[in-house]
């Protein structure tokens, strides 16, 4: 059987090396956290069954935090350029940003859009820093379909939650 | 990658001088194209900026906010740095030679004519990439420092820390300290945030230059 194609490899098929770089190596952190909170915590062992989902999703959020917000901010910035002078292209370094490349972009950026509504994915969710906390939004998704309203929820229940096999805070790596 | 984020933040300052009240221009295009400057190399002149205009009192007050414009320290006039935007007085930009050891032209702008600066970062906030910030208002605005600043009229953001990522509990702390202390802004997660924060009802929370406020 042929072998599967890690799917952060697949986000990251040709993106410039050193931006594949970041991704990669902030995508195998969060997924070794993952992978010990999964197996040491009562909380988020209910995820070991969707693991893959956990991963797929967790590379997307790594993708749209380190491309999608970027490309985002690169095409509203051409927007404000193109609305208050005759400009129609920013040049970056030895990179320009013309029209037709904000399109392109644009597209992604729709496309991108489109994928979420159609998994009914909440961009509420990549709002994390911690990997734990984007395990909770996995949880909260997964129970009730919906992460925005999570943080209050989430502050509620800290003080009467299940007593966890080893510290959720006390990662050993 | 990063220079998208400093764009973004660009954009938000920009927004920020719209919903107050001025009239924002493009200048110097080259051939053309918004030439963006995103590192300390190369002359002013080369690259293009946006100028911020508005009338008060009958007067006409036009500034200038570019990326990456070296400023004179308050302390020494022959040291610089180079904060990613400032925002300075029209037409203050100058070129000298002799600055490097080759006689390679030197754009900057002097103390008196620096209004504001901003400081990007696309990090998760940590407690020394917060103090290197005070670092730099201390060679750009020792006034901040002793609480001394005269407020700029018409209204400027207060020298400002804007970075990206999420703060934890540690930096939230230390925001609260040091904006207690100086009169400045330290705006976290600017990913998400940011929207919000240059909104129109969000840009009212942010400091203008001056004094701290009164408690």
């Amino acid at each position: 059987m042929a072998k599967e194609t890690p799917i952060i490899n697949i986000f990251t098929y040709g993106l410039p090396y050193e931006l594949t770089h970041q991704i990669y190596n902030e995508f195998q952190e969060r997924i070794r956290e993952t992978l010990y909170l999964i197996n040491n915590t009562d909380k988020y062992r209910m995820l070991k069954r969707n693991y893959k989902t956990v991963e797929l999703l967790m590379a997307l959020s790594i993708f749209y935090k380190r491309v999608i917000a970027n490309l985002d901010a690169a095409v509203k910035f051409h927007g404000t350029v193109l609305r208050l002078s005759q400009a129609d292209t920013i040049r970056i370094g030895n990179y320009e940003l013309t029209t037709d490349e904000k399109n392109k972009i644009l597209g992604l950026l729709m496309s991108y859009q489109k994928l979420l509504r159609r998994f009914n994915i909440s961009e509420a969710i990549w709002n994390y820093s911690l990997t734990k906390e984007f395990l909770s939004k996995i949880i909260y998704l997964k129970e009730f379909g919906n992460v925005n309203d999570q943080e209050e929820n989430s502050t509620n229940k800290k003080e009467g939650g299940q007593k966890n096999e080893v510290d959720e805070d006390e990662i050993p790596f | 990658m990063s220079d998208y984020f400093e764009m973004s933040c660009f954009n938000y300052i920009v927004k920020f001088y719209e919903r107050s009240g001025y009239q924002i221009s493009v200048h110097n295009l080259q051939r053309g194209k918004y030439r963006y400057k995103c590192s300390t190399a190369g002359v002013q002149n080369n690259f293009s900026h946006f100028s911020a205009s508005i009338i008060e009192d009958d007067i006409e007050h036009e500034f200038e906010i570019h990326h990456n414009l070296a400023v004179q320290s308050s302390y020494d006039e022959e040291i610089f740095t180079t904060p990613d935007i400032s925002v300075i007085k029209k037409d203050e930009v100058q070129i000298t030679f002799g600055h490097y050891d080759t006689n390679t032209r030197f754009s900057h702008v002097l103390q008196p004519g620096l209004i504001t600066f901003f400081e990007i970062k696309q990090f998760n906030p940590f407690p020394e990439l917060i103090f290197n910030f005070i670092g730099i208002i201390n060679e750009l605005r020792p006034e901040i420092i002793n609480n001394t600043a005269d407020e700029i009229k018409p209204k400027h953001l207060a020298p400002s820390l804007m970075i990206s990522g999420k703060p934890n509990k540690h930096t939230l702390k230390i925001k609260k300290s040091l904006e207690s202390r100086y009169c400045i802004n330290l705006i976290y997660d600017v990913f998400y945030t940011g929207t919000k924060t240059f909104s129109k009802s969000g840009i009212g929370d942010l400091r203008l230059t001056g004094k701290l406020p009164a408690l």
